[in-house]
């Protein structure tokens, strides 16, 4: 008979209590992300080489289906799995308990699976060119719909094999005092979201029923409200498991505390709050919704959302920096920064997600966010580059940074390849930077977006642009090559982890 | 008096990186704001 003792192991490192199952969990959907971000790598080199124009790579047909494909499986399938792990982990290990219910949380990885696999399949055959958006009366196939439907009840399920696993804890006294901040952060995502999902549903069973042909007619209006209450939230949940994961990296790379947890706390409430309605700023430019409504949603109630990144802004990196003061790095204002543990790859990722999501990503989304502002941008490349500085800089690389943790922990091995770990977050990290930089320099131009004939070739009129885009795109293209390398060392560091990394008993 | 609150370490270099973060966000945004007037003249 197994004891629930024999369950657990004790990570010598961490002294963390490991639960078996949870482990299991962490471990299956940490490796489906992992290989879901090398799919969407290597369709995102063939998107960067055809928008750059000399290079011109995929024909029409391909560029759409690529472009569907890289959306699904970077901004849905690994950063949802991803997260999975993030819940799983913020769950039972940091609460030192059980994961409650290991069955539903298996249910929830095949659910996630059979309907990312079932959505890239369709993709691949050709049956669903509709985009990530997938804006009716554009159709694909109902196996499409069904798919991500599948994907988003399995995710509800992780949510909730996430609360009922805290509740354990809470109840078994697994821990004292207040949950850890990471965990509270994890706690609002998965609030988020769970009301995230509902609207993923309420946007695709409808969509689904009239793909099969049981519902008339979708309403476009009605459906892209829906969509981005999912579309755009989703990524509002990626914010916050990015900053639980900046407290936590802090914390692992240099011991760092939050300087006042009520107040980074109160920050995360903000988000749970306000942040949902940033997805408002996607319907500004539609007509069945009226200026007051866009206006205060854009223009006061997403700023208590931004509120937080504000709070988070600084109490990550002064965290970090009282850490290192305390360690000795007290000589003027940035001993403590050109002391701090560059050749760690968790903290050179820390902190070129921090200062790339803030600086690129967080400045263009409250300035492009803004209603009157939003229509100089509004379609153009320049929004691409706003979110690929949210997701890809900011979430992507701190997701990549804590892999360099859970590596050891979960894994329990050694990171294989420690020079090429060192420099992937430089590779990868600021070869973003360019890209991001070079979109929007682009999309300020009028390069529009999600177009494989920007020039309209083939259109009854054609447009010219100034030379400066053939040069930012260029150097996009050049940097999104580099961004894949980085993408790939990642990824080679897993994996080779995984195979060849030297074992760590405990 | 508690080791946080010694002079040495308090996050006086973070003050400094947040300040030329919002003087940054407020360049931009003005900017922003004065391109659209440009290029949306009223009257």
């Amino acid at each position: 008979m197994t004891t629930a003792a024999a369950l657990f192991r004790t990570c010598p490192a961490t002294g963390l209590k490991v639960h078996l199952p949870a482990q299991g969990l962490i471990k299956i959907n940490a490796v489906t992300a992992i290989v879901f971000l090398l799919v969407g790598g290597i369709v995102a080199l063939t998107l960067a080489l055809t928008r750059w124009q000399a290079v011109h790579l995929l024909n029409d047909e391909w560029f759409y289906r690529m472009l569907t494909l890289h959306g699904i499986a970077m901004l849905v399938a690994w950063i949802v799995f991803f997260e999975m792990a993030v819940l799983y982990f913020a769950s039972a290990i940091l609460l030192n308990t059980r994961l409650a219910v290991p069955w539903l949380a298996w249910t929830q990885y095949v659910l996630m699976f059979v309907g990312a696999a079932m959505v890239a399949v369709e993709i691949l055959l050709g049956r669903a060119d509709v985009m990530f958006t997938s804006y009716v009366p554009l159709q694909a196939d109902h196996w499409y719909y069904l798919g991500i439907i599948l994907f988003a009840v399995g995710a509800i399920l992780g949510c909730v094999v996430f609360f009922a696993t805290v509740n354990a804890a809470r109840v078994e006294k697994t821990y004292e005092g207040s949950i850890p901040l990471v965990t509270f952060g994890a706690a609002i995502a998965a609030l988020i979201a769970i009301v995230t999902l509902a609207h993923g549903a309420a946007a695709f069973i409808p969509t689904w029923l009239w793909a099969l042909g049981l519902v008339p007619m979708m309403d476009a209006e009605i459906y892209r409200l829906l969509f981005w209450g999912f579309g755009h939230s989703t990524q509002q949940i990626n914010v916050c498991a990015m900053v639980s994961i900046w407290y936590l990296l802090g914390t692992l790379t240099v011991g760092a505390t939050p300087l006042n947890e009520k107040v980074s706390r109160s920050a995360f409430v903000l988000y749970g709050l306000f942040i949902m309605i940033a997805s408002e700023h996607h319907l500004l430019v539609d007509p069945g919704l009226s200026a007051a409504h866009k206006s205060w949603n854009t223009g006061y109630f997403m700023h208590l959302a931004v509120l937080a990144s504000m709070i988070h802004a600084y109490s990550v990196p002064a965290a970090t920096e009282v850490a290192l003061r305390k360690q000795g790095y007290t000589k003027g204002l940035f001993e403590w920064l050109k002391k701090a543990p560059w050749g760690n790859p968790a903290w050179s990722s820390l902190f070129i997600s921090l200062v790339g999501f803030g600086f690129i990503g967080g400045i263009t989304g409250v300035v492009y966010g803004t209603e009157q502002i939003n229509i100089i941008v509004h379609n153009t490349l320049a929004i691409p580059g706003h979110f690929h500085a949210t997701v890809v800089v900011g979430t992507t690389v701190a997701f990549m940074g804590v892999t360099y943790y859970v590596l050891p922990l979960i894994f329990q091995r050694e990171v294989a390849f420690p020079t090429v770990a060192r420099l992937q977050p430089y590779v990868f990290g600021l070869s973003m930077y360019v890209v991001c930089i070079g979109m929007i320099i682009a999309g300020r131009f009028g390069v529009p977006r999600r177009s494989w004939d920007m020039n309209g070739v083939d259109g009854p009129f054609q447009v010219s642009f100034d030379p400066i885009v053939d040069m930012a795109l260029a150097v996009t293209g050049i940097a999104a090559v580099v961004a894949v390398v980085g993408g790939a060392m990642f990824c080679a560091v897993a994996v080779g982890t995984l195979l060849v990394g030297k074992k760590i008993e405990g | 008096m508690s080791e946080f609150d010694r002079e040495e370490h308090k996050p006086k270099g973070s003050f400094v990186l947040i300040m030329i973060f919002f003087g940054t966000f407020a360049l931009l945004y003005f900017l922003n704001w004065k391109y659209l007037t440009d290029i949306w003249k009223i009257g």
